[in-house]
């Protein structure tokens, strides 16, 4: 999945000004929200959290309380569920 | 909640209150704020103090039960201001040196396939893998980490080879480093409310670069602060 990243290693789901691209397979199939929820920290960088604790990449952990992120991504998952359910009765029909 | 007690040394008049400090602590410790020589001290051991701050400044809030401590500075710049600080909380251990702390982890499920290797040892648990076969250190129960910012991981000794790595995870946080040796790996838990803590050192073999990747790991002491 790629991402971009801000100056504060904060995940964004596209591209802009003084964004940075990765590729992080840890975030595919998440939904907009749970990964605009985490930070990444590439390896070789560091992150110094507001106590002054420093962070060694690569480090992803989310910077949103991590239950509202999955409450996103449960419901994300729903709606493809429900998406592929549409869809295999558009090829085989109604069972009934 | 229990309101600070003020001791000045030195004698200065008193002044008026500049700002209030909500401080949560481990119940059963003292808990004091300090700047220079003013020390404000919780009038008992309920765990919640509300400090009367007379002035601006960098303030130092400390915690203590006598055999651990933790302390954090506080920021006081506007008059008026109440701030609830962060809740002061020592250490949760989950391993160190052979006990596993099962009353908090249950225990850790060692799991090796193949040609890796997971050991438990009398001071340490041992994974090691390469060719990419699974060796893995996983907390049997899930954890409380609310109250906690850090995972912290000592390694008595560690190394890898090639693209060899170490990874761990605390629930939905995980870190992957290259740099394997004998030191203590931190990882941010800030916005994790609970997991499995998992250790994990990924190898493999390469038919690219036609080379073998391992990493070993001896894990020595694990906690959460």
């Amino acid at each position: 999945m790629t991402i971009w990243i801000d100056n504060d290693y904060k995940c964004y789901t596209a591209p802009g000004e003084g964004l940075r691209e990765f590729d992080v397979p840890f975030f595919n199939n998440k939904c907009e929200e749970f990964i605009e929820g985490y930070r990444y920290v590439p390896e070789g960088e560091e992150w110094t959290r507001k106590d002054g604790m420093t962070f060694t990449g690569e480090m992803i952990t989310p910077w949103v309380d991590y239950r509202e992120l999955m409450v996103y991504q449960a419901q994300y998952l729903e709606e493809q569920l429900a998406d592929a359910d549409g869809a295999l009765e558009v090829l085989y029909g109604d069972k009934n | 909640m229990a309101e600070g007690i003020k001791t000045r040394r030195g004698g200065s008049k008193p002044t008026q209150p500049f700002a209030l400090i909500q401080q949560p602590y481990p119940a059963g410790s003292t808990c004091t704020c300090s700047k220079g020589d003013i020390v404000l001290t919780a009038p008992d051991t309920s765990g919640l103090a509300l400090f009367v701050i007379p002035e601006a400044g960098t303030w130092t809030i400390t915690s203590t039960d006598g055999t651990d401590s933790k302390a954090q500075t506080v920021e006081v710049s506007t008059q008026g201001e109440t701030i609830v600080a962060p809740a002061l909380v020592y250490e949760l251990v989950l391993y160190d040196a052979g006990d596993e702390c099962t009353s908090v982890t249950g225990g850790w499920t060692l799991y090796a396939w193949g040609v890796s290797t997971a050991e438990k040892q009398s001071d340490c648990i041992y994974l090691f893998n390469n060719d990419g076969q699974e060796a893995s250190a996983t907390s049997k129960k899930s954890i409380a980490m609310s109250d906690y910012s850090t995972l912290n991981v000592k390694l008595k000794d560690g190394w890898k080879t090639n693209s060899g790595c170490f990874e761990f995870s605390a629930g939905s946080a995980t870190k992957t480093t290259s740099s394997v040796g004998a030191k203590t790996y931190t990882l941010d838990i800030s916005a994790v409310s609970s997991g499995k803590v998992k250790f994990r050192p990924y190898g493999h073999w390469s038919d690219n670069a036609n080379e073998l990747s391992e990493c070993g790991v001896y894990i020595s002491r694990v906690w959460l602060n």
